[in-house]
């Protein structure tokens, strides 16, 4: 009799989803599928807005990543309008962005998922958050506070709120950043720099512990995509779109982000409102890829900052030019943060950072524009079209959660072969299933999810719906 | 979200709740309106979404905390003000949120900071999606902020 088993919701991800492992006959995994389960129709809803609004109103599709929505509607504005930010301008979206990519990386790393590297998967769940981690390592806990609060600061200062925040606007920004903020901001760099070193440091001499892990937690050959710069190294803001093999051959010519469609293809299945991007050249479903961190080190040349850089050897030495499992998210975001780091300092040492010209002013001067930055979780797009009058008639967003959704499937489905047997459910082999999607760091817009406490529940189902089995935290 | 800037007094008010879910963002207006009610030096207001774990480093600079919130449970429109059990045990965080137990250990553990804590809780009428205080809780507004304007007089 073949069955069914159901996590739902999945803990410590960014929004509500669940998990669905089917068994055969003799209890062997033979499918699972990542359903998220929240649906939000921006797309919809902001049809027939006047186009200058849609940063602000795409900023409230998340309170985690806002920036990155903020950044990549403002860009596809700027395309509309035919006009470039001025080059301060495009600098702070770039400090505001890398502000993100400290607090949410920080958020991914420290909070949600050191609980499982310190404690082990098969860990007492009640120790598994931020207070066991700050009993059993408070230095990593308080590094973790520190990162996310220095990230969020920035955003706060440069855009008046830490969740939701203004400021970025067609054109460029604006605000005009004072010495004083600059300054208060580089206060920070020290040690927000060696808050992250020291858990690169924490997570290296830790990494054997979880060798089976690292082989079984999505662990597959898989195309990669990023932004890159004019010299193939990281780009969170701009350049082009790169897409390489599991062997890290290029698939394309670097891609100028407005042509990302000729590339890209969208399958929507009907057990998720979270669409599936793939790589049209290879088809749906053969044409899966993997964005975010672990892409973004994978597909670049370097960083582009010496610490990061240095560190960024050290991590081909150890899991290999192009890292095939999902496990080294972690460990890739670490990296990520530290790159970002120290280009916020780059950034804001720059001689014109403070300068009056932030803003470039232009009206409608196209019907159609496309935006492309990276977010935390990996590359964004925002694509309009409006009419004559700016006013907005169609929208696509491709987010990053999309890009992995094929990649979050298979490895839910490698990790539910490995540790799933039909007679047995275990905490431990629940926490595993769970955590290879925490890899990923989906976000499925967490602006409305803050009621209550998240449970955990398995159900084991016959084919006609009867409860065979029951566990629930 | 900062409402007063520069040098962090001795005292912190933080307003949690989300103002486009009606009478949630009660405590974020009992902030706004102790802006007017207090000298700019005497409190550090903040209004904030939820207790994040992040504030617990904010925590350790102060000697009183007082978190203002919508109470589920509390009648509508009533206000309650009570201190934090020295013993009470922290719930189960959420991914990114504490409750105010939560928040006291992290900053005990992290930081050694053991502030007074304060909790004032105010009765919603509505909880449903939308802008704007039922009228009984816009009432009750003055009234919280006078009686936090008097614990801070006090400290």
């Amino acid at each position: 009799m073949s069955q069914t088993i159901v996590i739902d919701p999945v803990t410590r991800i960014e929004g509500h989803s669940k998990i669905t492992i089917q068994l055969d006959d003799r209890g062997e995994v033979v499918d699972a599928q990542f359903h998220v389960t929240q649906f939000r129709g921006f797309e919809r809803i902001t049809q027939g807005r006047p186009v200058h609004e849609m940063p602000a109103l795409m900023a409230r599709i998340c309170g985690i990543c806002p920036v990155s929505h903020l950044i990549a509607s403002a860009k596809a504005v700027d395309d509309i309008m035919a006009v470039e930010p001025t080059p301060t301008g495009a600098d702070l979206r770039r400090v505001m962005n890398l502000g993100q990519i400290v607090q949410s990386n920080a958020l991914s790393f420290f909070h949600l998922s050191s609980p499982d590297l310190l404690f082990g998967f098969d860990g007492d769940p009640a120790q598994r958050n931020i207070l066991g981690v700050a009993a059993a390592n408070p230095q990593l806990a308080r590094d973790g506070i520190g990162l996310r609060k220095w990230g969020q600061q920035i955003i706060e200062w440069l855009g008046g709120k830490r969740i939701h925040p203004e400021g970025i606007v067609p054109g460029g920004v604006a605000f005009r950043l004072t010495e004083e903020v600059r300054d208060r901001i580089l206060a920070g760099v020290p040690e927000a720099l060696a808050a992250t070193e020291r858990a690169i440091a924490w997570y290296k001499s830790d990494m054997l512990r979880w060798e089976e892990e690292a082989t079984t937690l999505g662990n597959f050959r898989s195309a990669f995509m990023a932004l890159v710069d004019r010299q193939g190294n990281v780009d969170h803001y701009g350049g082009w779109i790169k897409v390489i093999d599991a062997d890290g051959h290029a698939l394309a010519d670097p891609i100028d982000p407005k042509h990302f469609n000729d590339y890209i293809g969208e399958a929507v299945e009907p057990w998720s409102y979270l669409k599936s991007t793939f790589w049209k050249p290879m088809g749906y479903p053969d044409g899966i890829y993997r964005v975010g961190p672990l892409a973004r080190l994978n597909v670049a040349e370097k960083t582009g900052t010496p610490r990061a850089d240095e560190e960024l050897e050290k991590f081909r030495w150890r899991v290999g030019r192009v890292a095939s499992s999902s496990f080294h998210y972690h460990y890739a975001r670490l990296i990520d943060t530290l790159h970002a780091i120290e280009k916020i300092e780059l950034l804001l040492r720059g001689p014109e950072i403070t300068g009056p010209h932030t803003r470039s002013t232009a009206g409608i001067n196209r019907n159609e524009g496309i935006g492309v930055s990276e977010a935390p979780r990996g590359t964004l797009m925002h694509h309009y079209k409006v009419d004559d009058d700016g006013l907005v008639e169609w929208v696509n967003l491709v987010i990053a959660t999309g890009h992995n959704n094929m990649a979050m499937n298979r490895a839910v489905l490698q990790v539910a072969r490995h540790y799933v047997k039909g007679d047995r459910l275990e905490e431990s082999m629940l926490n595993r299933v769970e955590s290879v999607i925490r890899c990923y760091d989906p976000c499925l817009s967490c602006s409305t999810h803050a009621l209550g406490q998240m449970a955990i529940k398995i159900d084991l189902l016959a084919p006609d719906g009867r409860v065979l089995s029951q566990l629930a935290r | 979200m900062t409402v007063t800037e520069g040098v962090v007094p001795g005292v912190l008010v933080l307003g949690v709740g989300n103002s486009l879910r009606a009478d949630d963002g009660v405590g974020q207006a009992v902030v706004e309106r102790l802006g007017g009610l207090l000298p700019p030096d005497a409190a550090q207001l903040r209004a904030v979404y939820q207790l994040t774990p992040e504030l617990a480093a904010d925590l350790a600079d102060v000697a009183l905390v007082v978190v203002v919130d919508a109470a589920a449970g509390v009648p509508a429109g009533d206000v309650v003000v009570s201190d934090l059990d020295a013993g009470a045990s922290a719930g189960e965080p959420f991914s990114h949120s504490v409750d105010p137990a939560g928040l006291a250990s992290l900053a005990r553990v992290l930081y050694g900071a053991s502030p007074r804590i304060v909790l004032v809780g105010i009765g919603p009428a509505s909880l449903e999606p939308g802008e704007g205080l039922s009228p009984i809780v816009a009432a009750a507004v003055a009234t919280a902020a006078e009686r936090i304007a008097a614990i801070v007089r006090e400290q």
